[in-house]
C-alpha cells in the first residue's frame, strides 16, 4: 500500500512569520509530498483560499483539505460559524474541512454543554456540504471542547450523516494519554476519511505543556505501530504529517519525515507481523 | 573474545542491540520481530532482558537465534531484588534460570536493592549481595556463564566502584563489569579514562547510549538517545576504551523510544562504524584537552 501524503501547513508557522502559500506548496512538490492543507488561522490564510482551484495545476499537488475552528459558545448565527458556512458554500479545489471545535469554558464535549450549538451548525453546514460535495471531517484537538476521538464519534454516531466522518489526528489521541490503538481506530472505522501523524514524545516543554511535535522518526509515540495498524484496519486513505514550532531547516525536517514513513511503509509491507505488539 | 581483527591497531567490534529499545507506552515488540530487525540492520547479537513473563517464555528461544536470524545472543539482564532475600522466589527463580539457561553465556546482573531501606553504594549491602552472588556463581562455572555485574542508576549497584567492590571481594573468574556508558554518564560523567581503569580488570562488555543531562530524561537525570546525539561523547569513550585495548563486544541502549523504532538502532549502528572507522584512521582524534 502506497499512500498519498500531505503536510499540514503547521509545519510553517513558527515564530519568525509563516511561509507564503505558493513556497509552502514548492517545497511539498520538490519533496514528493501529494498534497498541501491550508488552515484557516489568519486573514492571508483565509485569503489564500481562493488560491485552491488552481494548486493542481500549478504545483501538482491535490488539497487534502482546509481546517477551521468553529468555536460553539455563541450560537450557530455568530459571525464565526456565519463565516464558515460560507466558506462551504463558496470554497472551490477543496472538498474536505476538518473542524476543530472549541468551546470557551465549556470544555469537554464530554460534558454535553454546548452540543445543541454544535449540533445546530452541523445541520445548516452538511445541508450545504451535501449539496456541493464536501466532506466536514471531526478534527479532535486536545484542550477544545471536542477533544477526544470518542468525542467526535459520539457526535458522527447523533448526526449520522454520510458527509460527516472524522479525521485521527496522531498527536492528538497520543497526548490525551491514549495507548490502545486498534481499539481507537476500531472505533473510528465507520468514520475514518483521513488521518495525520507526528512524532511526539510526553513532555512539559511540549506543545500546551503536554507533548512534543516532531518529526516523524522521533519521539516515543511509535508511528510504525500505529501505521501498521491503520493498515490492517484497510485504511486507505490520505495521511498527513503534523508539524508545530519547526523551524532550523523546516525543508529538511519535511524531507526526513517522508523519508520516514516511506521506510516504516515498505517494512510494514515485508514484514506486516512487526507491527503487531505484545501488550 | 568476539571480535574481528582487520590488522593490528584497526578494530571492529561485534555490536549488539539492547531490547529496551522495543519497549514503549504502545506495547512490546515480539522476540521474533526483533530479532528480525536487528538481523536486517546489521548487528551481531540481540539481547534480551527478563522483565516480564513473556520476556522469560522467550529465554527458550535463544538457542534457535543463531541458526533463525544469523545472531548471537550477547546476554540476558537480570534484575534480582536482594532486600526481599536471598530466599525470595524470585531471587532463586534467577538461580534456576541460570542452571537452565542455553544459547546464551553471559548474564548480565543490575542489583536493584541489597538491604530494606539502605541507600545505593552502600556497603552495608554488601555481605547479602556477595552471598547470592556466591551461590550463583557456583551455578554459572559450572554451566560456563558469565555473571557481569550491571551498574544501573539509582540501584543498589549504581556506580561502576560498587561492581569494582564486589568483583574484588569475590576474586572469581565467571564475575565481570559490562560498563554502562549510559549510567556512568548519569551518575558521574566525569573522568571517564579513571573510571575505564578502575573497571578494568573485570571488563567484559560494554553498552553505549547517546546522552544529554536533562530532568526530562530517564529517572529525571539525562536521556537515552541514539548513539550520535546528546552531550555524552561517544567517540572519546571509544577512543579510550581502545587505548585500554577492548575488543569485546559493544551494545546499544534505548529507552522511551517511538517514532521509527528501527530507525533508531540503524542510525546508532551507522553513526557506530563512522566512528570506529575513524578512531582506526586516526587514534588520536580521541584524546582531549583537559
Amino acid at each position: 500500500m502506497t499512500y498519498k501524503l500531505y503536510a499540514m501547513d503547521t509545519y510553517f508557522h513558527n515564530s519568525f512569520g509563516v511561509y507564503g502559500f505558493e513556497a509552502q506548496c514548492e517545497m511539498l512538490a520538490e519533496l514528493g509530498y501529494d498534497a498541501t492543507y491550508l488552515s484557516l488561522w489568519s486573514l492571508q490564510a483565509w485569503a489564500d483560499v481562493r488560491k485552491l482551484p488552481t494548486v493542481p495545476a500549478r504545483h501538482g499537488l491535490s488539497v487534502a483539505g482546509a481546517y477551521v475552528v468553529l468555536d460553539c459558545r455563541f450560537g450557530a448565527d455568530a459571525p464565526g460559524p456565519r463565516r464558515i458556512l460560507d466558506l462551504l458554500q463558496t470554497v472551490e479545489g477543496c472538498t474536505t474541512i476538518e473542524l476543530g471545535i472549541q468551546g470557551g469554558g465549556r470544555t469537554s464535549a464530554a460534558d454535553r454543554a454546548g452540543t445543541q450549538d454544535v449540533l445546530s451548525f452541523l445541520d445548516e453546514a452538511l445541508a450545504i456540504c451535501e449539496a456541493r460535495g464536501i466532506d466536514i471531517l471531526l478534527y479532535p484537538h486536545m484542550t477544545f471542547w471536542m477533544q477526544r476521538h470518542e468525542d467526535a464519534v459520539a457526535i458522527c454516531e447523533h448526526v449520522a450523516h454520510p458527509r460527516l466522518g472524522i479525521v485521527f489526528c496522531g498527536f492528538h489521541w497520543y497526548g490525551a494519554g491514549n495507548r490502545d490503538i486498534d481499539g481507537t481506530l476500531e472505533l473510528l472505522s465507520p468514520y475514518l476519511r483521513q488521518a495525520n501523524l507526528a512524532g511526539s514524545r510526553k513532555s512539559p516543554q511540549g506543545w500546551a505543556g503536554i507533548a512534543t511535535i516532531e518529526p516523524l522518526d522521533e519521539g516515543e509515540l511509535d508511528n510504525f505501530v500505529v501505521l501498521g495498524a491503520l493498515q490492517r484496519l484497510g485504511y486507505e486513505g490520505l495521511i498527513g504529517f503534523q508539524g508545530w514550532e519547526v523551524g532550523g531547516d523546516i525543508y529538511a525536517k519535511l524531507e526526513r519525515s517522508i523519508t520516514a514513513f516511506r521506510s516504516m511503509e515498505d517494512r510494514i509491507e515485508r514484514h506486516p507481523e512487526w507491527s503487531r505488539l505484545c501488550r | 573474545m568476539p571480535v574481528s581483527t582487520l590488522f593490528p591497531g584497526q578494530l571492529r567490534h561485534q555490536v549488539y542491540n539492547m531490547d529496551a529499545c522495543f519497549y514503549n507506552t504502545l506495547g512490546i515488540y515480539s522476540f521474533e520481530a526483533q530479532c528480525e530487525m536487528l538481523a536486517e540492520i546489521g548487528f551481531d547479537a540481540t539481547y534480551l532482558s527478563l522483565w516480564t513473563p513473556q520476556a522469560f517464555q522467550d529465554l527458550d528461544k535463544l538457542r534457535h537465534t543463531r541458526e533463525r536470524y544469523g545472531l548471537d545472543v550477547a546476554a540476558i539482564y537480570v534484575v534480582p531484588d536482594l532486600a526481599q532475600g536471598i530466599n525470595h522466589p524470585k531471587n532463586l527463580m534467577l538461580l534456576d534460570m541460570i542452571e537452565r539457561l542455553e544459547g546464551c553465556t553471559t548474564v548480565e546482573i543490575a542489583i536493584q536493592a541489597a538491604l530494606p531501606g539502605i541507600r545505593p553504594s552502600d556497603p552495608a549491602g554488601d555481605d547479602r549481595a556477595v552471598e547470592w552472588l556466591m551461590a550463583a556463581l557456583k551455578v554459572a562455572e559450572r554451566r560456563g556463564i558469565d555473571l557481569l555485574l550491571y551498574s544501573h542508576l539509582s540501584f543498589w549497584v549504581e556506580r561502576h566502584e560498587d561492581a569494582v567492590r564486589l568483583c574484588k571481594r569475590i576474586g572469581h573468574p565467571n564475575l565481570g563489569i559490562v560498563f554502562c556508558g549510559y549510567h556512568w554518564y548519569a551518575r558521574d560523567g566525569a573522568d571517564l579514562a579513571r573510571a575505564l581503569a578502575s573497571v578494568g580488570p573485570w571488563l567484559k562488555q560494554v553498552n553505549l547510549s547517546g546522552s544529554r543531562r536533562d530532568p526530562n530524561g530517564f529517572a529525571g537525570v539525562a536521556t537515552i538517545e541514539p548513539l550520535d546525539e546528546g552531550e555524552l561523547d561517544n567517540f572519546q569513550l571509544l577512543g579510550e576504551l581502545r587505548r585500554m585495548g577492548y575488543a569485546g563486544r559493544i551494545g546499544f541502549e534505548g529507552w522511551d523510544w517511538g517514532g521509527d523504532i528501527y530507525g533508531k538502532p540503524d542510525r546508532s549502528l551507522r553513526a557506530y562504524r563512522g566512528m570506529e572507522a575513524r578512531l582506526n584512521a586516526n587514534p588520536d582524534w580521541a584524546v582531549l584537552r583537559a
